[in-house]
C-alpha cells in the first residue's frame, strides 16, 4: 500500500497559519493602532490631554506653565468648528478623542470646508509627535497652497506700529506679526494681522459700540508684508518696531499651522479694550510656547485694558526677542533728509516744488554733483510722502517734474550713505514708562493780592497727589512714546492743606486728550485738545463750587529747531455746568500758548500760559478772566520714575456790581516724584 | 460700567478729530476715492470713509474679504497681465509701481531690493542689477507710464536669475 506524505503539506499549511495569524495581527495593530483612540491607552491619552501642549493648543484661560494645581480647563475660543468634540470647549479629553478619532472623517468643517485632517495641521502635526499617531495619505490643497505662499518660513516677528497723529482710536498704537521667509528680505516676508470683521458700509457710531461691546468677529488675515509697510510706514507715518521672537523654524512652522486651524475653523469675537489685537497676538505665541505663559510672566497680561505698547513690555529682550529693529515712518524719514540740507539747498527745495515747470536749472545751480544728491533725495522722498496725502492723486504736472527729477537723479548715481543716527528720544515702546501712574507734590501757596472778604484761598503748604490710568502726558518724558502727544483716561486728583488741615478732591479727569502736530508747508495738519473733567469749578475760591466742565480747542504748533521741540498756540471753548446743573452753564473763551522742548532723554521743560476769559455770565459776581503762566520741569530718574517740579501764577479777576476787582494772585510752587506701574 | 465710559470718551474724542467725516459719511457725501496711482496702499483697505478708515486701519484693521489665505497684494490695482511663473514679481510692481520708480532712481532702497529677489534674483545680484537699471533708467524706468510697462521692462532689463 503506498502512503501519501502530506508532511510537506503540513509543514506549508502551518507556516501559512502562522503567516496568517502574523497578517491579522499586523492589519490590525497598523489600522486599529495608527487610527483609533482605543489603541493608545486611556492612561495616556488622560496624560496627554492635560498636558501643556495640548491645552495651550485648544487655547485654555486657565493653564499656566507654572500652575502645579489642577484646574478646570476652559478654551477661550467661542465656537465655530474649532471643537470637534460637543464637550470640547470644557473637556480637552473629549476632544483629544474626538480628534483622533476625526483623522479620516469626510465630514467639511469650517472656511474652505475641509476634511479635519486638512483644518487641524497643528493638531495631527502635533499627534503624530507626541503620541505617533500615523498620518493618513489624504492631500490637502488648500493647506498646500497657503503654506507655500510663505516661501520656506524661518522666524517670526512681533511688529508694534507707534500711534497714529490726530487719530483717537489708533492713539494706542497696533500690534501685528510677520513670519520671514528663506529669502532675508523684508518686503517678501508675510504680515498676519488679527482684527474685527467690520462690514463696508457700518455708521461710526455702530462701529464704535459694537468694537467696544464684540459686536464683531476677529479674524486674522496675512498679506504680503509690503502692504503692511505702506499702510503704517508710508500712508500713515507711522514707525514699525519690530521684535525677533526667540523661535525655532519649527516652531515658526507650527505657529502658520496653528494659526491655518484658528481661522479656518474657529470663531471669536473682537473687543477694543481687552479681548483685541494686542491680546490675541500674545496668546497666539504663549499656545507655540507654553512654558512663556506663567503665572507672573504671561505674555497676554495686562491691568484693565490690553495696550498694544504694554503686551510689547512682557517679551523679554533676551530670553523671547532676539533682536529689534526699526523701520522709520515716512514723514520722519523726509524729516531728516530735509535736516541734511543747508539753508540755501531747502530754499532750492521749496523753490523747485513752487514752480509751474519741471525745470531743472535751479537744482543744477548747486555746484558740488553730491549735494544736487542730497536735495534729490530729499526731493523724492518729498514726491511719496504727497502721493500718500493725496491719495495717489497726481496732476499731469506733478508726474512730469517728478520725473524729471527721478531722471536727473539716475544720471548722477547712487550716491553718498546716509548713515541713521540713533536719537535721543525713540518711540520704542518698550523703553517708555509703564500706563498706570501714582505721584504727590508737596508744594506752598503764596498770595500776593487777594479780596480776602470774597476769597477763600489762604497761604499755606499742601500735598498733591493724582491716580491716574493710561496713558501718557505732556509733562512725561517721551521716551518710548510719540513726542507731544497726551491721552489720559480716567484719573483722579486731589489736595490737603496742611494749616487747615482740609482735604479737597481737586479733579476726576474722564479725558484729556492733546495732539501736537507740527503745522509744515508740506504737511499743513492742525493740533487740537480735548477735555472732559469734574473739577473745581474757576470760582472755587468764592463759592467752593465744582463743576462738569471741559475744554475743546484748535491751534497751530511748530518744531523751532529741532524736532525735540514744539512751539504751540490754541484758541477754543471753556464749558462749565456748575455743580453739574445744565442751567447753570458757563461758556468761556480759552487760549493758550506754550512751549515744550525734550532737552535731553532725561530731562523735559515746558512753558505754558493761558487765558480764559467769560462770555455768558450775568450773574452779579462772576469771573471775568482768568491768567495762568504755568512751568512745568521733569526729570527721569528710572524708566517708572520721574521726578516732577511746578510752578504756577494764576490771577482771576472778577466783574462784582460792574466793578472790575482782582480777586486773586498767586504763584504756587510743587514739587514731588510720579511712579508708574502696570 | 467701565466700558460703557470708556465707551463715552472715545465717541466724544473721536467726534472731535473726525467730526467732519463722520458728518459727511453720515450723509451720504462721502469724497470717492480717486485714484489714478498708487495702489495697494493703505487707504484702499476700506473705502474712503476717514473716520472708519482710520479707526479699522489704525488699531482694529478690517479685514477685507471673508476669506482666509494670502492676499495677492493687488487690491485695488492696475491689472496687468502676467505668466504664471511671474506672479509675484508682476504683484511686487504693481503695487509698488511709484515707489520703485523713486528708489531705483537712487540705485538702491528696500523695494529695490524686494523687486529684484522678487525675479528670483538672490541677494548677493541686487547691488548689480540695481545699478544697471539705475544705468538705463531713462529707457527702462522713466518711459514706462504704468505698472505693466514697467513690468515687462523690468523683466527684459534683469531677466531671470532663478
Amino acid at each position: 500500500m503506498t502512503s501519501i506524505d502530506f508532511s510537506g503539506g503540513f509543514v506549508i499549511v502551518s507556516n501559512l497559519m502562522k503567516y496568517f495569524w502574523f497578517l491579522q495581527l499586523f492589519v490590525l495593530i497598523t489600522t486599529r493602532c495608527a487610527y483609533s483612540a482605543e489603541n493608545i491607552s486611556e492612561a495616556k491619552l488622560n496624560q496627554f490631554a492635560q498636558s501643556a501642549k495640548w491645552l495651550s493648543l485648544l487655547h485654555d484661560k486657565n493653564f499656566y506653565a507654572d500652575n502645579v494645581l489642577p484646574h478646570q480647563y476652559t478654551s477661550e475660543i467661542a465656537g465655530g468648528d474649532f471643537f470637534l468634540s460637543e464637550q470640547g470647549k470644557t473637556n480637552s479629553l473629549a476632544e483629544l478623542k474626538a480628534t483622533i478619532e476625526s483623522i479620516n472623517s469626510e465630514k467639511r468643517i469650517g472656511l474652505g470646508q475641509q476634511r479635519p485632517f486638512c483644518a487641524f495641521r497643528a493638531r495631527y502635526h502635533l499627534l503624530q509627535q507626541e503620541l505617533g499617531l500615523e498620518m493618513p495619505a489624504i492631500k490637502c490643497e488648500k493647506w498646500d497652497l497657503f503654506i507655500k505662499g510663505f516661501n520656506d518660513p524661518q522666524k517670526l516677528s512681533l511688529i508694534f506700529s507707534s500711534a497714529y497723529p490726530n487719530s483717537p482710536a489708533s492713539m494706542f498704537g497696533h500690534l501685528f506679526l510677520k513670519v520671514s521667509s528663506k529669502l532675508n528680505t523684508d518686503l517678501l516676508d508675510t504680515g498676519i494681522n488679527y482684527a474685527a470683521q467690520v462690514p463696508q458700509d457700518e455708521n461710526g457710531l455702530a462701529f464704535l459700540v459694537f468694537g467696544i461691546f464684540g459686536g464683531y468677529e476677529g479674524h486674522w488675515s496675512v498679506q504680503p508684508y509690503y502692504e503692511k509697510l505702506n499702510e503704517y510706514v508710508k500712508s500713515e507715518s507711522r514707525d514699525l518696531w519690530e521684535y525677533e521672537l526667540k523661535l525655532t523654524k519649527e516652531e515658526v512652522y507650527f505657529f502658520i499651522e496653528h494659526l491655518w486651524e484658528l481661522e479656518t475653523t474657529g470663531v471669536n469675537y473682537y473687543y477694543f479694550f481687552d479681548d483685541n489685537c494686542a491680546y490675541r497676538i500674545a496668546r497666539i505665541i504663549e499656545v507655540i510656547k507654553p512654558e512663556w505663559r506663567t503665572q507672573s510672566k504671561s505674555l497676554a497680561r495686562y491691568t484693565i485694558n490690553a495696550i498694544p505698547g504694554e503686551i510689547v513690555k512682557n517679551f523679554e529682550i533676551g530670553t523671547q526677542v532676539n533682536r529689534v529693529s526699526h523701520k522709520q515712518a515716512l514723514r520722519k524719514k523726509l524729516n531728516l533728509r530735509l535736516q541734511m540740507l543747508t539753508l540755501d539747498e531747502k530754499n532750492i527745495f521749496n523753490d523747485y516744488n513752487k514752480q509751474e515747470n519741471s525745470d531743472l536749472l535751479l537744482i543744477k545751480s548747486i555746484k558740488v554733483k553730491d549735494r544736487q544728491i542730497h536735495v534729490l533725495n530729499a526731493l523724492n522722498v518729498y514726491i511719496d510722502y504727497i502721493r500718500q496725502k493725496r491719495k495717489g492723486k497726481l496732476t499731469d504736472l506733478d508726474r512730469a517734474k517728478w520725473t524729471e527729477v527721478q531722471s536727473y537723479r539716475a544720471e548722477l548715481g547712487v550716491g553718498p550713505r546716509v548713515e541713521l543716527n540713533q536719537d535721543f528720544i525713540t518711540n520704542q515702546p518698550d523703553r517708555g514708562h509703564d500706563s498706570y501712574g501714582f505721584g504727590f507734590q508737596v508744594g506752598q501757596i503764596f498770595l500776593f493780592n487777594t479780596q480776602q472778604q470774597l476769597s477763600h484761598t489762604e497761604s499755606g503748604a499742601f500735598l498733591d497727589y493724582t491716580l491716574r490710568s493710561p496713558y501718557h502726558d505732556l509733562k512725561n518724558i517721551d521716551q518710548g512714546f510719540d513726542e507731544f502727544s497726551q491721552i489720559l483716561f480716567p484719573a483722579i486728583d486731589g489736595r490737603y492743606l496742611f494749616e487747615k488741615k482740609k482735604h479737597q478732591l481737586t479733579r476726576l479727569n474722564a479725558v484729556d486728550i492733546k495732539s501736537l502736530v507740527p503745522y509744515t508747508n508740506f504737511d499743513p495738519q492742525i493740533s487740537w485738545m480735548l477735555n472732559a473733567k469734574y473739577e473745581q469749578s474757576l470760582l472755587n475760591d468764592v463759592h467752593n463750587d465744582y463743576a462738569i466742565s471741559s475744554d475743546l480747542a484748535a491751534g497751530l504748533s511748530s518744531n523751532v529747531n529741532s524736532e525735540h521741540n514744539i512751539l504751540y498756540g490754541f484758541l477754543g471753548l471753556r464749558n462749565e455746568f456748575l455743580n453739574a446743573r445744565l442751567n447753570d452753564q458757563k461758556i468761556f473763551l480759552f487760549s493758550s500758548v506754550g512751549y515744550i522742548q525734550n532737552i535731553n532723554e532725561l530731562m523735559k521743560i515746558s512753558f505754558n500760559f493761558k487765558y480764559l476769559k467769560s462770555l455768558n455770565d450775568t450773574n452779579s459776581l462772576f469771573l471775568e478772566s482768568f491768567n495762568q503762566f504755568e512751568q512745568d520741569l521733569t526729570y527721569s530718574i528710572h524708566r517708572n520714575f520721574e521726578w516732577r517740579e511746578s510752578f504756577k501764577i494764576d490771577q482771576k479777576k472778577i466783574k462784582y456790581h460792574d466793578q472790575t476787582f482782582v480777586l486773586l494772585d498767586n504763584y504756587v510752587i510743587s514739587t514731588g516724584p510720579v511712579f508708574y506701574f502696570r | 460700567m467701565k466700558k460703557l465710559l470708556l465707551c463715552s470718551m472715545i465717541v466724544a474724542a473721536a467726534s472731535v478729530s473726525q467730526a467732519k467725516e463722520a458728518m459727511e459719511y453720515l450723509t451720504g457725501k462721502v469724497a470717492k476715492a480717486d485714484v489714478i496711482d498708487g495702489c495697494g496702499l493703505g487707504w484702499q483697505v476700506t473705502d474712503s470713509r476717514t473716520f472708519i478708515g482710520t479707526t479699522t486701519r489704525g488699531t482694529t484693521n478690517m479685514t477685507v474679504p471673508a476669506t482666509f489665505g494670502m492676499t495677492s497684494g493687488t487690491l485695488g490695482c492696475e491689472k496687468i497681465q502676467f505668466a504664471k511663473n511671474d506672479e509675484k514679481a508682476a504683484t511686487f510692481v504693481s503695487t509698488n509701481f511709484q515707489t520703485l520708480k523713486a528708489e531705483l532712481a537712487e540705485g538702491q532702497g528696500e523695494y529695490v531690493t524686494g523687486m529684484i529677489q522678487s525675479f528670483g534674483c538672490s541677494a548677493e545680484q541686487v547691488q548689480n542689477i540695481s545699478n544697471k537699471i539705475q544705468g538705463n533708467y531713462k529707457s527702462v524706468v522713466a518711459p514706462a507710464q504704468n505698472a505693466q510697462q514697467l513690468f515687462l521692462n523690468l523683466k527684459k532689463e534683469i531677466g531671470f536669475c532663478g
